[in-house]
């Protein structure tokens, strides 16, 4: 049985790890793709697009740290996005290369994914435990 | 169960800066000892030694048979509270507590167990969320506690833990360190030089000086006992009056005074017969009323103190500073006489070279 209560005091470390995870597949997809892609001013929209959601991610895992459910919700945009990127690899990326990109961006969306569910689960209960326990919310206070 | 023995320990420091000499003491498992003595007198670095932050020049240390000297610290089944605590500042008071088992990579389940039962021995249960800046002196001292009971070590170390807190806080603190002991049953050493918690906490005291252990003995015996003038002047507030003279016939005799020894010492300071010997008094054994066997000694007051229950006393004696401790309201005003009477019955002589004690079992009290 799951301790529910120590979700009061420990962070959800798990779900901010497979964000981090997710920042990291990202950052090397965004590598390969720039080193492989046609230069032109899409590469350069692309470039911006990856900064910001390099950005938006490291936030979101540290909002999941917190269980913030709404940021679960961020998370699983973010893993629905990367798959719909699958979509958008250009035609000149072909071979090995197209299969490690298409990877990574699996993979990547896997892990905000799982991330997500985490946070989303927890934070559920968490509440669930706060409301049934009619925990003081002095308690969570920092 | 775990005795530390500490044998012929010696420290000395780059520039041979003896801090500890010579240290011998046995503390059975479950004692509640302080160290105490004037600062820079080597009791934080005995602890120190005993904790494994530094490394002893001469000597060995044993914990039940193992030899601690090459044990690292982690290893030792010692836990120590700092006297600034040592909390990390970005992590909450939880997370303080749980640390030492986070980086053995204990399972969260385990760690949360170990915290909660912490917490509610240091009662910081409605705290843990919180973190140090956050926190009153008093409960990051406790979230240091908790942190120290976390680690189940057999021997908790307090290098002057009280410190930081204020004086209401301080007693209220020294109450609750005292449960804590009963409670856990653990082997508590602490340091402080405040002679005060030392005197209400501990099973026996650990009076240092110099980094040499002046005397060991429960509160009572190093307080009615004292082995020679170092201790019998520091342990006592106010301290006990010194008093240089010379033994001539069955009196005393100092400036501006001459006092009949009672004859329970006279076998004892015999070979002192005109010579030079030092007599100690605590405040509390002068009276403003008769009693003694001795006449008063006229006195004139050059401080006078009320503090409720009790009136400390200044007087000037022949030149000579005395303080004493009186039951009455004192109504002389400064600069008056007073007639105060010397409880003979409770002095201690002295040897002035050696500054050791001269009677011992026979004026215990």
């Amino acid at each position: 049985m799951i301790n529910t209560e120590k979700w009061l005091y420990q962070e959800n470390s798990i779900s901010q790890q497979f964000f981090l995870l997710y920042i990291l597949g990202n950052t090397i997809f965004t590598i390969f793709y720039v080193n492989h892609a046609a230069v032109d001013h899409n590469l350069g929209l692309f470039i911006m697009l990856n900064i910001f959601l390099s950005l938006g991610s490291f936030l979101v895992a540290l909002r999941q740290k917190i269980y913030r459910m709404s940021w679960g919700y961020v998370g699983i945009a973010i893993a629905v996005f990367q798959l719909i990127r699958l979509m958008w690899i250009p035609e000149e990326i072909i071979g090995f290369m197209r299969f490690v990109i298409q990877a990574l961006l699996v993979f990547t969306s896997l892990f905000a994914l799982i991330a997500s569910i985490i946070c989303i689960k927890r934070a559920n209960e968490r509440q669930k435990y706060v409301i049934e326990h009619k925990v003081d919310l002095i308690l969570l206070e920092k | 169960m775990a005795n530390l023995r500490l044998k012929n320990v010696n420290k000395t420091f780059p520039g041979e800066v003896q801090a500890v000499n010579d240290f011998n003491i046995e503390i059975k498992h479950g004692e509640f000892i302080v160290l105490v003595g004037p600062s820079g007198c080597g009791k934080t670095t005995v602890l120190r030694m005993i904790a494994g932050l530094e490394t002893t020049t001469e000597g060995e240390m044993y914990l039940e048979d193992i030899l601690l000297n090459d044990v690292a610290p982690a290893d030792r089944d010692i836990s120590m509270v700092f006297q600034n605590y040592a909390l990390y500042g970005h992590m909450t008071a939880y997370q303080n507590m749980g640390f030492s088992q986070t980086i053995r990579h204990e399972k969260p389940d385990f760690i949360h167990e170990k915290v909660m039962e912490a917490a509610v021995v240091v009662e910081l249960e409605d705290k843990l969320n919180r973190y140090p800046k956050n926190l009153s002196g008093g409960q990051r001292q406790r979230v240091a506690l908790g942190r120290a009971i976390v680690n189940k070590a057999s021997i908790i170390l307090m290098d002057e833990p009280l410190s930081n807190l204020d004086a209401k806080l301080r007693v209220q603190a020294r109450g609750e360190l005292i449960k804590l002991h009963k409670q856990l049953g653990n082997t508590f050493i602490y340091v402080t030089h405040d002679q005060t918690e030392a005197m209400t906490m501990a099973d026996r005291i650990v009076v240092m000086n110099n980094g040499e252990i002046q005397q060991i003995g429960t509160p009572i015996e190093v307080y009615n006992w004292p082995e020679n003038v170092f201790v019998g002047g520091f342990i006592g507030s106010p301290p006990m009056n010194f008093i240089e003279g010379t033994v001539e016939g069955d009196m005393f005799t100092a400036p501006g005074l001459a006092l009949t020894i009672p004859e329970k010492y006279l076998a004892h300071i015999s070979s002192y017969q005109n010579e030079s010997i030092l007599l100690g008094i605590r405040p509390e054994h002068f009276s403003i009323q008769s009693g003694s066997s001795n006449k008063p000694v006229t006195a004139e007051i050059s401080i006078k103190e009320f503090i409720g229950n009790h009136s400390l006393v200044y007087l000037q004696i022949a030149g000579m500073g005395y303080i004493a401790n009186v039951k009455q309201k004192i109504s002389q005003s400064i600069g008056d006489s007073l007639e105060v009477y010397f409880n003979m019955n409770r002095v201690y002589f002295f040897d002035p070279e050696s500054g050791k004690r001269i009677h011992h079992e026979e004026s215990k009290l």
